[in-house]
């Protein structure tokens, strides 16, 4: 080092906003939109459950009374649905977390080959809205099926619980199977060899170590599944037929029968399962998380041909049946008449509903909205919670993960019964039911966004905004300038989840569009129900191809940037 | 005009416990300071809230005659350094060390200028266009020093910069930046828990133990005067002997130690500290010319050589002695592991602690 004098420098006088102040206003606007558009709606809807209605006129008088509740208990065909979720969400839950575990374990423990494939294959449930496991299921084992009426010609047909099971489970096996791969390769595989080198079976390590180390991890996954499958919409309205779960009745009594106190009364039933079955997701991923081990990961050793075939088929079983749930609907949709005339043609493409083709451009739209307002809103989030930590953090955090445990479903019929009054019309405000729509898709979403972007600007060193701000940066500044430039991946993540999302959901919005905004998913559910499947294949297949377009053209960018990331990752 | 700043009866709380309790120092303008002592001594959280990282819960920092407790950290101008280098990965070296200058309105044609004297300053010149992940950690430090160093701080804070590079670059790196730091006559408040650290590269140390200030004082009066017990263990290396004090004589299981340092203390229990150096062998032949008293004899354990000197550990009945001497002595004593030595305790090498 050279010896040299500095010379003084003349800064000009900044000014500089308080930090406090910045941050308050960033983090008390994202809790008042948390408030309004998440807390009053659910509130409401509770209120509204014990408020007397008028049945002829359809409107709530302002007494409060439990006699909603008693009407719904005392009408057994609608108590029957409690009992139907329950069945479905419990059958469901078993039978996915067990697929699903072997499925993760096969690609974590076993040295199968294709294990990236496969990992994707099994994401593509993920791309598509969720009821297309029930319009493929329907194509195949309905009444008018390929293989029951067409290779077997067998009168017997999957419509009912059966057929909402296995829909449910071919619609939760990624989430469970993304938890329970997570935990399979977080936990030490190590211990699985110490526990075979001190003797111990195959069958013995697998139920004595693997099992035990994971079990976080798969109660999770199964309350998480239980949680899916019990506030599902799509799946049971399309193959339930005569079977009614919850979900399906709250929608049956508020639109076919504007019977709103009842509507209400059953989310609030509705609720308390999938409440309960969140905060058990919540506290067994918290748990797994602890158990976690910082270690790298040793190489595996070979499996034994034995192992590694079985899992080959199993794996490959598995890929092929969620792959063929795409490809039966691409295909109908191609075909003139399913079953009965199998000539190509594109005329399922042109939709003769309102909107035609145009709504998938407004599905595309709103969703390029939702990605970048949820990914933007959960960063700052993000950086309010964990970096910045007012006095009001807990309960922002708690606002931001309470969303998760609120159906859909309920979360729309919350939206109507709140913002769709004599008093206040969003059809009334210009571009306002999309406003709403995409509100309450960001609104529905809160949880993964915030707690993904929580874990990344927990990676970000504290001394990061320390420096920056040592050297004169506002928090703005600082954000803009060092913070966001560091979470670019995950940004980009939340706003693909919330892309993805907003392309596919259905139960949020159903109750929530209009002859204004028509959605693409929204648009299947109707065409499907109509009875027009092939043009309902043909939106299902549109979606799945924007979707993965959509995706392509993200990770092409993304690779470009490849390089640079990865050397900052680094340090 | 001398800007100095002085910490008033400094507290901070975190939960009901003092990190930091009523600590009162005065740093002059121009000097290097460092703050000493075991991690949760309250050295790092004094340094956050000089920076402005952490609000005082009582007391006052005051800086060249202004109370700035509440002053928020941006408007301080004190440049900091920390131990994970906080370098923004994204940016390239000349970007990082740009980035406070670019905050405070710096105009924008002499930015480049003063970037490049800084990396210059600091050797880096050449690394400009890089990646800090394509540095290595001590030149990734030097950077975080530029870059600290770039918006012309008035008082420069480093918080433990080395303890995450390799012993030899940290002993290089300390000598420059104390050399930067006499050349640019710039206040400096350094943290560390390395007491060799503190010592070399200090004009003045504070020892920190529990959130209260133990010593403050030059090195060479730390090393060779500690004010208690704690620093006397902390700073340096030091061989202690408890028992009952009276008339100037120790009395330890060892024997009786005649000492000459107690001062202000007339009897009790005290602890009597003596420095490795300070112990001496004697050999077999000296045994009766050297006064009987203060020898104890102990049978030799571990020798460690350190270059210069060694260091001896001696098993005496109750407890082991640790004893430094010149190698190129020790060798001619010709003494081997295994053999019983006798160790003379000089009487003005012991300090007296009174017990708590």
């Amino acid at each position: 080092m050279s010896t040299v004098t500095v010379e003084e420098i003349s800064t000009k006088e900044r000014k500089i906003i308080d930090d406090k102040f910045v941050i308050y206003l960033a983090g008390g606007l994202i809790g008042l939109f948390l408030i309004i558009f998440m807390l009053l709606p659910v509130l409401n809807i509770l209120r509204l459950s014990i408020t007397q209605y008028d049945e002829v006129a359809h409107e709530f008088i302002g007494k409060l009374t439990l006699n909603n509740f008693a009407n719904y208990f005392s009408k057994p065909a609608i108590v029957q649905s409690l009992y139907h979720s329950l069945w479905i969400a419990v059958w469901s839950m078993l039978i996915t977390t067990v697929l699903a575990f072997f499925f993760a374990y096969g690609l974590t423990r076993t040295t199968i080959k294709w294990k990236k494939a496969l990992y994707y294959i099994a994401m593509t449930p993920l791309i598509a809205p969720s009821l297309l496991q029930a319009m493929a299921l329907i194509s195949l084992f309905g009444s008018n099926g390929l293989i029951t009426a067409g290779l077997f010609n067998v009168e017997w047909n999957i419509y009912g619980p059966l057929g909402i099971i296995i829909s449910e489970v071919l619609y939760c096996f990624p989430h469970a199977m993304v938890i329970l791969y997570t935990t399979l390769s977080a936990v030490d595989s190590r211990l699985d060899e110490a526990a075979a080198s001190l003797g111990a079976s195959g069958v013995t390590t697998f139920f004595k170590v693997t099992i035990p180390t994971a079990r976080y991890g798969i109660f999770s996954a199964a309350a998480l599944v239980f949680n899916l499958a019990i506030t599902d919409f799509g799946n049971p309205i399309i193959i339930g037929r005569g079977y009614r779960v919850l979900s399906t009745e709250i929608y049956l009594q508020v639109i076919g029968m504007q019977r709103f106190d009842l509507g209400t009364t059953i989310a609030v039933v509705l609720l308390v399962p999938s409440v309960i079955a969140f905060l058990l997701n919540y506290y067994f991923t918290k748990k797994s998380h602890s158990m976690i081990s910082g270690q790298a990961k040793p190489q595996l050793p070979p499996s034994r041909p034995l192992k590694k075939w079985s899992f080959t088929i199993y794996t490959w079983m598995i890929a092929v049946i969620l792959l063929s749930v795409v490809v039966v609907i691409v295909v109908k949709s191609f075909v003139r008449v399913w079953m009965y005339n199998w000539t190509l043609t594109f005329s399922h493409y042109q939709f003769k509903i309102p909107g035609g083709v145009g709504v998938l451009w407004t599905s595309l739209w709103i969703s390029v909205v939702v990605g970048f307002l949820g990914a933007t809103l959960t960063i700052v989030n993000g950086y309010v919670i964990e970096k910045k930590k007012p006095f009001f953090a807990q309960p922002l955090y708690l606002f931001s993960v309470i969303p998760a445990a609120i159906p859909g479903l309920v979360m729309g019929l919350g939206y109507i019964l709140i913002f769709n009054t004599k008093f206040l019309n969003f059809d009334n405000i210009f571009y306002g039911r999309a406003a709403i729509v995409i509100i309450n898709v960001v609104v529905c979403n809160f949880t993964l966004g915030t707690l993904s972007s929580i874990t990344n600007m927990k990676n970000i060193d504290k001394s990061m905004d320390e420096a920056a701000t040592s050297l004169g940066a506002d928090t703005t500044r600082t954000f803009l300038q060092v913070i966001f430039p560091l979470s670019r991946v995950s940004f980009m993540s939340n706003l693909i989840y919330y892309f993805m999302r907003s392309m596919v959901t259905i139960s949020a919005v159903i109750f929530l569009v209009s002859p204004n905004v028509h959605l693409a998913a929204i648009s299947v559910i109707n065409l499907e129900k109509d009875g027009q499947e092939g043009p309902s294949a043909a939106m299902a297949t549109l979606i799945i191809l924007v979707v993965v377009v959509v995706l392509g053209i993200i990770s092409l960018l993304f690779r470009k940037k490849g390089f640079k990331l990865a050397a900052e990752n680094q340090v | 005009m001398a800007k100095n700043l002085v910490l008033k009866n400094l507290s901070k709380k975190f939960d009901n416990i003092y990190a930091v309790k009523n600590m009162n120092l005065e740093i002059k303008d121009g000097e290097f300071i460092t703050l000493l002592g075991p991690s949760g001594c309250g050295k790092t959280t004094t340094l956050r809230m000089i920076a402005g990282f952490e609000t005082p819960t009582d007391g006052e920092i005051n800086y060249g005659g202004r109370v700035i407790n509440d002053l928020i950290p941006q408007k301080r101008n004190f440049g900091i350094v920390f131990q994970s280098y906080a370098l923004f990965p994204h940016m390239r070296v000349s970007e990082n060390v740009a980035f406070g200058l670019k905050m405070h309105k710096y105009p924008k044609d002499k930015i480049d200028q003063r970037v490049d004297e800084l990396l210059n300053i600091v050797g880096l010149r050449e690394h400009k266009h890089k990646y800090p992940a394509e540095l290595s950690g001590g030149m990734q430090q030097r950077v975080a020093l530029a870059r600290a160093l770039a918006p012309s701080p008035e008082v420069l804070l480093l918080d433990e910069p080395l303890s995450a590079l390799d012993a030899k670059i940290r002993v290089k790196l300390r000598a420059e930046i104390k050399q930067l730091q006499v050349d640019l006559g710039i206040t400096t408040i350094y943290v560390t828990h390395d007491q060799e650290e503190a010592l070399s590269i200090s004009d003045r140390v504070v020892v920190m133990n529990q959130g209260i200030i133990e010593q403050i004082d030059k090195p060479v009066a730390i090393y060779k005067n500690p004010i208690s017990k704690y620093v006397a263990d902390f700073v340096g290396t030091s061989n202690f002997f408890e028992g009952r004090l009276s008339d100037g004589i120790v009395d330890n299981p060892e024997g009786k130690f005649k000492v000459t340092n107690a001062i202000g203390i007339k009897s009790g229990m005290v602890t009597a500290a003596i420095r490795p150096e300070k112990v001496e062998i004697i050999g077999d032949k000296a045994d009766s010319s050297v006064a009987i008293q203060n020898v104890v004899s102990g049978k030799l354990m571990v020798i460690v050589f350190l270059g210069l000197i060694v260091r001896l550990v001696i098993r005496l009945k109750t407890q082991d002695v640790i004893v430094d001497m010149l190698e190129k002595r020790f060798t001619e004593m010709g003494i081997e592991r295994g053999e019983t030595v006798k160790l003379y305790f000089p009487p003005e090498g012991f300090i007296v602690y009174k017990n708590e």
